[in-house]
């Protein structure tokens, strides 16, 4: 049991990691454009700011 | 189904689960003892309350779409980065509970997490400022770089827990651990969803539905922790050479104001060379005149 929790526990850590470095080439990429950096955060709805024509108003 | 009912859906979700967690939370009268933790989940019901209720008046055609999804908008971003902050807060408060049978390592480890936290709270808004930095782009990058800051020390936080649990006494059933665990789910779900989204950028995708399911997951498991009664914290032995023990030892006594002792030259036999050599000279540097011993008086 504590081999399973500590080894569940590790794999988290590790595709944390992963994802966060994906995610960190992603935003030096993207710096300069603000809509993009937005796009790539966890927003409900994508790429949407307000007075666009997109989430609800689809 | 609907955009709206893709939005809706899981907003009502969360704000049910959550309004369970922060019962089971105050069943168990662990408000107190965990404040942080018991403000992070009174502020997500109510944020998400809100954004509920402002999708609904939406959905009931009471508020046009565009003024929906503006308050839904600065709502949804505002508590997301409001909410790192309140995370970051309950990782401290774990961290403080987890080490409380190590005095020393507690007492020195305390400003340590709470200077991580504040620098990465300061680069997580200095990030956000470009040369063209509107007050929307700050929020968003801030929001940004906070979850990321909050997501890896969730994960660093959990793995600590892991592996030092028999050392610290926290069994993997105790609150501490199960906390702790369900904000590295919510890392790992925020982490893999935010890297995912460049791919697969629709509310209806597998990845938004699964990171939905685990942040509910994440929250039922808090309630599950909280409605269990908490097994007692183990008895930390270790033996007495224990280098943990050493290294508590010296945090216990790093900043204590210990008594004075003054501190003077030892003496030496060059100082005592020293006050020869200015007796006989005097103070100009010259040799003093010599007393003649008085002579055979002259008859």
């Amino acid at each position: 049991m504590k081999f399973a929790i500590r080894a569940l526990v590790l794999g988290m850590l590790i595709t944390g990691f992963a994802a966060d470095h994906m995610l960190a080439n992603k935003s030096v990429a993207t710096t300069a454009n603000t809509t993009m950096v937005a796009s790539i955060s966890a927003s409900p709805v994508p790429s949407c700011e307000p007075g666009t024509a997109c989430g609800l108003n689809k | 189904m609907s955009v709206w009912l893709h939005i809706v859906l899981p907003v009502f979700l969360e704000t049910l689960v959550l309004s369970v967690a922060l019962y089971c939370v105050y069943r168990a009268q662990k408000n107190r003892i965990y404040p942080a933790f018991w403000q992070f989940l009174f502020f997500s019901t109510i944020s998400q309350a809100i954004q509920l209720v402002d999708l609904s008046l939406n959905g009931l055609h009471l508020l046009s779409g565009v003024h929906a999804y503006y308050i839904y908008f600065y709502i949804y971003w505002v508590s997301f980065g409001v909410s790192a902050v309140l995370i970051l807060r309950v990782l401290h408060e774990m961290f403080r509970h987890a080490v409380r049978s190590i005095p020393g390592v507690q007492k020195l480890g305390e400003p340590i997490f709470f200077w991580a936290i504040t620098i990465s709270v300061i680069l997580a808004f200095a990030s956000g400022i470009t040369p063209h930095t509107s007050g929307m782009s700050l929020l968003l990058a801030s929001a940004q770089v906070l979850m990321r800051s909050q997501s890896v020390l969730a994960l660093c936080m959990l793995t600590f827990l892991a592996f030092a649990s028999n050392t610290l006494g926290v069994p993997f059933r105790s609150r501490i651990f199960g906390v702790t665990f369900g904000f590295g789910l919510m890392a790992v779900g925020d982490l893999g969803y935010t890297a995912l989204f460049t791919y697969h950028s629709s509310l209806a995708s597998a990845a938004n539905i699964g990171h939905e399911a685990i942040y509910l997951g994440a929250i039922a498991l808090w309630s599950a922790y909280f409605l269990q009664p908490e097994p007692a914290r183990r008895l930390v032995t270790m033996p007495v050479t224990s280098p943990l023990m050493r290294w508590n030892d010296v945090a216990q006594t790093l900043g204590n104001p210990a008594g004075q002792v003054a501190v003077s030259y030892p003496p030496s036999f060059m100082t005592d060379v020293f006050d020869l050599v200015e007796n006989v000279m005097g103070p100009n540097g010259r040799p003093q005149r010599a007393v003649s011993p008085p002579g055979p008086v002259a008859s």
